[in-house]
């Protein structure tokens, strides 16, 4: 297991560089520069060339790309061309809101989803038909709309929940709670139905193997048969779809932050596009590649857990 | 064929399942004397699983009974299912979908002696010890997974998890048709030893005569539901009574080419007849 994480960890490396690359240069090619932002608009040609040289902005984009990789592999991240503070500082604050929301909505689907689909797969009937129509149809609606209407409902309309803005949990616990619920349920929901069919599937599929008509047979109790036998093999394609779903989660707190005004890192990437804040988006992209990363990691290991002949290979 | 004069193990009478509008098992009626084996032929879909899935109760009969040692099990309640798991067994065709794959062996055999109320380890752990040996698989089996034995292995497994409990009925359904015909006759001799040992009656369910006849003291032929021929095994093989009977027989490959060519000419001409009434 230890080998198997080693290797993992020395894969990543060429994946950050490759996924950093990238977007340094497409956001090199995008119209707009650093320099210009900060002029906003105003002051002359020269003006703008002569901060462009100063901002390091005029040499080859490899060259550039380069030095910041001499510096980030020494754990220095640069500082946000614009408000001038480190960015691994300005990360580290806003990586606990976003970190909240994945695993919150996290914890929301695998729950929800999961108790739904073994419902609707050992209950069969209404439940597996409804599950099927509203799995089909949660598919229609991208998470900033049902953040949208969500917010109309609970917060404009009843007034039960707050509408935008985060509080820190060290702060006040309970408006922490809150504040978060609308913007879970948003990165949820999809996934929920997406889990609860998954495990429809594969359940119905496990409860149909000879070794579960055997244990019926010894006369063991359903329940057992059940979350001890067939629970642990019907995982596995569950396990998968979960983190996609992770991978998902974290992609869609950039839409579910914006509108709920979290101050995320989905947030925060979307500020440092479009100011051209090059450092900062640089940052922000290096953190969501080893998130998913270690997603990723963590689905490996857990099949080994789950399934002895994936653990020899 | 000893034994008849007894009441029989297992009696089965006047039973009839539906599945929806389709009768799968029309008036079906036999008995299993202790310690013997019943051969239950027939081809795909003539209903022998499902009689199978009824003594088990995972089948509802519409009519009919299922006699259990002078008791009467055709609808029992789940709290005496339970009590019943550790006297009817089961052996299964695919061998690859009958083990949980994510338990090692020692694990799956420990299953039905836990039901049976046999609690110490230590007993636990001698006795999976010594069927492994009676079933002739190697001592580290017990903390081996499914997927490191080959079908033959696993069935073999599959067949000391039905006895470990010691049952006194288990049913076969197609337990040899997934293996090679060497490693057929390896467990069609593992059953019969096993027999001879622990005096257990066996429920056999086959689509192949010559497979039947090797263990069975009767045998009976099922068709579309409904029993046609009833025996002994080398009876219906030799002098087959019925015109299916007769059919199934031809239609079972022979290692001769001549004599195949032969059959075949024969089943064409049987089936062709069949289809025209």
């Amino acid at each position: 297991m230890i080998r198997l994480i080693l290797k993992r960890i020395a894969l990543s490396v060429p994946l950050v560089i490759v996924v950093t690359m990238l977007t340094f240069v497409l956001n090199n090619m995008a119209p707009g520069d650093m320099a210009a932002t900060l002029l906003q608009g105003e002051g002359s040609n020269a003006q703008y060339e002569e901060l462009r040289v100063k901002l390091g902005l005029d040499r080859p984009v490899l060259e550039q790309y380069g030095d910041w990789l001499g510096s980030a592999a020494q754990g220095d991240l640069g500082k946000s061309f614009f408000t001038g503070e480190s960015v691994v500082s300005l990360l580290n604050q806003r990586f606990w809101v976003s970190f909240s929301l994945v695993i919150g909505a996290l914890i929301l689907c695998v729950s929800v989803g999961i108790s739904l689909g073994l419902v609707s797969a050992l209950r069969g009937g209404f439940i597996a038909r409804a599950v099927d129509v509203v799995s089909v149809a949660a598919l229609i609606f991208p998470s900033f709309w049902v953040a949208i209407v969500l917010m109309s409902v609970f917060s404009v309309w009843l007034r039960w929940l707050p509408a935008v803005g985060y509080t820190p949990l060290t702060e006040n616990p309970r408006l922490w709670f809150l504040g978060l619920i609308l913007p879970v349920i948003s990165v949820a929901l999809h996934s929920i139905t997406t889990i609860a069919k998954q495990t429809r599937d594969s359940m119905g599929d496990t409860m149909n193997r000879d070794f579960i008509r055997s244990l019926r047979a010894c006369g063991i109790p359903e329940r057992a048969i059940i979350f001890k036998h067939a629970l642990r093999n019907a995982s596995l394609p569950v396990v998968t779809v979960i983190g996609l779903v992770t991978v998902s989660a974290i992609s869609g707190t950039v839409f579910v932050e914006r509108v709920f005004v979290l101050p995320g890192l989905g947030s925060l990437a979307v500020e440092a596009a479009l100011n051209s804040d090059i450092a900062l988006l640089q940052g922000v992209t290096v953190y969501f590649t080893l998130l998913i990363i270690a997603v990723n990691l963590i689905v490996d290991l857990s099949y080994g857990w789950l399934n002895p002949k994936a653990r020899v290979e | 064929m000893s034994a008849n004069t007894e009441t029989p193990l297992l009696s089965v009478r006047g039973l009839n399942v539906y599945f929806g509008p389709f009768q799968a098992l029309k008036n079906i009626g036999f008995d299993i004397p202790t310690g013997t084996t019943l051969g239950l032929v027939g081809e795909s879909g003539s209903g022998k699983t499902t009689i199978g899935k009824v003594i088990l109760g995972q089948v509802k009969a519409e009519s009919g009974s299922v006699i259990y040692d002078g008791e009467d099990i055709t609808n029992a309640s789940r709290s005496r299912r339970r009590g019943l798991g550790r006297d009817i067994q089961v052996v299964f065709q695919d061998p690859y979908s009958s083990l949980n794959p994510t338990r090692t062996i020692g694990q799956t055999l420990s299953e039905p002696l836990m039901m049976a109320g046999v609690t110490s380890r230590t007993d636990i752990r001698r006795r999976i010890k010594e069927l492994l040996d009676i079933v002739g698989m190697p001592a580290d089996t017990a903390d081996r997974y499914p997927f490191e034995f080959s079908g033959g292995q696993r069935q073999r497994v599959a067949v000391a998890r039905a006895v470990i409990a010691k049952p006194r009925l288990v049913v076969c359904d197609e337990p040899v048709s997934a293996l090679d015909l060497s490693v057929q006759a390896q467990v069609l001799n593992l059953l019969n030893d096993l027999q001879r040992e622990l005096s257990v009656s066996f429920l056999f369910i086959s689509h192949d005569l010559t497979v039947v006849r090797h263990v069975s003291h009767r045998t009976i032929v099922l068709y579309k539901g409904e029993i046609v021929e009833e025996g002994d095994g080398a009876q219906i093989q030799d002098a087959p009574q019925h015109a299916y009977t007769r059919t199934l027989l031809a239609a079972a490959p022979v290692p001769d080419p001549a004599r195949q060519r032969e059959k075949r000419q024969r089943w064409r001409e049987m089936r062709q007849a069949q289809l025209n009434t």
